[in-house]
């Protein structure tokens, strides 16, 4: 099944200077994919588009059910809030809610915990533990490293077991050991969750550890 | 957790700038609802001096001083006129009472009014309300000492506490020739009213006369002590040029040894009449059977022929005093407007900054799937917790305030600031800062949001 099938996507932030024109891109259902790119190439406008916060109308944007290209806003933060789990570069984490709170988010904006779990906290302990963070969930983020940070972010990208995970250079900040290992981490978690994972980075040396992987150049038509 | 604990979580984070914002608000608030108040109190204060009496009259003399000396004693009146006047007019027909009164005595800083026991019944105030003791009664009709609430506070008086008057009434309260010789005592205590009632106090006529019929013979025994000793003995018949007037007996004001000697003499001519009728009075509180005829009788009284009178309707006048007073009260209404803007300004620029540096976090809701209408309930809800917060501090602070500062207000003034509902103004000003705080918390959330479709979720740092 694909989750992510984009045609003929056209996106420019002026008139007539395209900054992304993609003929084809696909996501499948728990597939691990890697884009890669160097910086200013157009990887943040894709998942800005994916996620549903950009929106364009030229060709196809089919993300799960929805064509992006003409749902409304509503839908598709409808569709981002239920199926789609983002992860920032940096600053993930709403600096005054603890751990725990800022993994429970979601469920503020209309994301369930996942059936496996009899509530909310459940699933978030359950992800805590996956994460090697349980130990902090109390906390309030400000006492927390850059690296259990990103796991935090992690965490509540992957509350309520959404579809799609975006993640968004979430390795940059941190150094080239703790990389890998969280890249390890959240490819498990999100193994054992089925679910698809589109991981944007311009370091090559992660490739490695994905399922599929992606140059931007290569299938972005627009002219940098 | 929903978006309120979100708000006040966001609040509690930012404690420092929510309660600096909130504080700068309460401020402003307390500062307009006080001048607010300061202005109405000063008003009804003002115009709730008398009630339901329909003339005041004295001798002829312009309508603002007879209004001023009788009502507000403040200065005095230039003439008395004779008892006996005012109760020619209480037979009137349209009449239906007369209360005369007598100015001219002090107690302390205090003015002291000669007024008929029946004076407490007729005389009201605020849209008729009663002047009630709160304590004590009238006893003795002819003899009684009524003391305002504002009177007994400041010199701390209770009950049965002796009252020595002065003749002449000063600021200071000292300086005067004491009535020592006939000393009173409080025999009932007034309500606080906020008006110049409380500052008053009221003693009946009768001891005014004693008193004055007293000074007359123990001033001129001083003043001819010194060198006509022989002719103390004589003093019943004392002439109004005394040949043998001492140069150092000139301690006395000029006017009221005049007074006097033109009393005595009066006194002389008819000693045999010394009664209440032959004294003289300040004026008197005329109440009719029907209001109607005010006019007409003021048309008649101010015709008079026997004696050379005034009348006025207080109401008229008062009107008229307060309309000259309006360039003050619509100074203050300028400065509680200013007030008003500033501090709208002040919040806004507060909540605005508040609201402007949280792009990160708005970023990260609606990556989360918040979408804007969520983002805008936040940041508007924490403005507008903000606001309402600082609102209720800033009556919360202006209750305080009043408790604290209102004694003294009321000793200095004689202003009783009551703690009313919020007028029409004040609603509207209250509404203002809500809606104010609203639009103030929505443009950031508009700019951020905006911010966001532009770029997409990567914001710059």
């Amino acid at each position: 099944m694909t989750v992510i099938h984009l045609k003929d996507i056209e996106y420019s932030y002026k008139a007539n200077t395209p900054i992304l024109d993609i003929e084809e891109f696909k996501i499948e259902a728990d597939d691990s994919t890697f884009l890669f790119g160097p910086s200013g190439c157009g990887k943040s406008t894709l998942l800005g588009l994916i996620a549903g916060i950009l929106k364009t109308s030229k060709g196809e944007l089919q993300i799960l059910d929805t064509n992006f290209a003409n749902a409304t806003a509503i839908e598709r933060d409808r569709v981002r809030a239920k199926y789609i789990g983002y992860i920032f570069q940096a600053f993930n984490l709403v600096p005054y809610l603890s751990v725990e709170e800022n993994v429970a988010l979601p469920a503020m904006f209309g994301r369930t915990h996942s059936l496996k779990f009899s509530d909310d906290s459940e699933e978030v302990r359950y992800l805590c533990d996956a994460l090697g963070i349980s130990q902090f969930m109390a906390n309030p983020v400000s006492e927390l490293s850059i690296g259990q940070q990103q796991r935090v972010a992690a965490a509540r990208a992957l509350f309520g077991s959404p579809k799609i995970i975006l993640a968004d250079e979430p390795t940059s900040a941190l150094d080239t050991d703790s990389r890998s290992d969280f890249i390890k981490l959240l490819l498990d978690v999100a193994k054992s969750a089925q679910l698809s994972i589109l991981f944007v980075s311009h370091d090559l040396s992660l490739a490695s550890h994905f399922c599929h992987q992606v140059s931007l150049r290569s299938i972005n038509r627009a002219r940098q | 957790m929903n978006l309120f604990t979100l708000a006040s979580k966001s609040l509690l984070h930012r404690k420092f700038v929510t309660l600096m914002t909130a504080l700068s608000i309460s401020l402003s608030v307390a500062l307009l609802l006080g001048v607010e108040r300061l202005r109405t109190s000063g008003k009804d204060s003002f115009g709730g001096a008398i009630s339901q009496v329909d003339l005041i009259v004295g001798s002829r003399t312009g309508s603002v001083s007879l209004l001023l000396f009788s009502v507000f004693r403040i200065g005095s009146p230039s003439q008395n006129l004779d008892l006996s006047t005012a109760d020619k007019f209480s037979k009137h027909e349209a009449v239906n009472w007369v209360e005369p009164f007598s100015l001219g005595d002090g107690f302390q800083s205090f003015p002291v009014v000669g007024v008929r026991s029946t004076f407490f019944q007729h005389f009201k105030i605020q849209s008729g309300k009663d002047l009630i003791f709160s304590q004590g009664t009238i006893e003795q009709p002819t003899k009684f000492a009524v003391i305002g609430s504002n009177v007994a506070e400041t010199l701390k008086l209770k009950l049965g506490d002796p009252i020595v008057l002065a003749h002449g009434h000063s600021e200071d309260g000292d300086g005067f020739e004491k009535h020592e010789a006939h000393p009173l005592a409080v025999s009932a205590i007034l309500d606080s009213t906020g008006t110049p009632v409380d500052r008053a106090v009221w003693v009946s006529l009768d001891s005014i006369e004693q008193m004055h019929s007293d000074i007359e013979i123990t001033t001129d025994r001083a003043s001819l002590s010194q060198t006509e000793k022989d002719k103390i003995s004589n003093d019943d018949t004392h002439e109004k040029e005394n040949p043998h007037e001492p140069e150092d007996s000139d301690n006395e004001d000029e006017a009221h040894e005049h007074e006097h000697e033109h009393k005595h003499e009066h006194n002389a001519d008819s000693a045999d009449e010394l009664t209440e009728t032959s004294q003289p009075v300040s004026g008197f509180f005329v109440g009719l059977k029907e209001r109607a005829t005010a006019l007409h009788l003021m048309r008649e009284i101010n015709e008079y022929k026997d004696e050379p009178l005034t009348a006025i309707m207080p109401a008229v006048v008062m009107h008229e005093l307060w309309r000259t007073l309006a360039v003050g009260e619509n100074a203050m209404s300028l400065v509680a407007a200013m007030v008003a803007v500033v501090g709208i300004i002040g919040m806004w620029v507060s909540l605005h900054i508040l609201a402007s540096t949280r792009s990160r976090e708005i970023a990260i809701l609606r990556a989360i799937g918040a979408n804007p209408r969520s983002i805008f309930a936040l940041l508007t809800g924490e403005a507008l917790l903000i606001c309402v917060i600082g609102i209720f501090g800033g009556i919360a602070m202006l209750q305080i305030g009043l408790q604290v500062i209102s004694p003294l207000i009321v000793r200095k003034y004689g202003l009783t600031l009551q703690l009313t509902l919020p007028t029409t103004y004040e609603y509207l000003y209250l509404l203002g800062l809500i809606f104010f705080s609203i639009v103030a918390g929505m443009l950031p959330a508009i700019i951020a949001i905006r911010g966001a479709l532009k770029s997409g979720l990567t914001t710059k740092f």
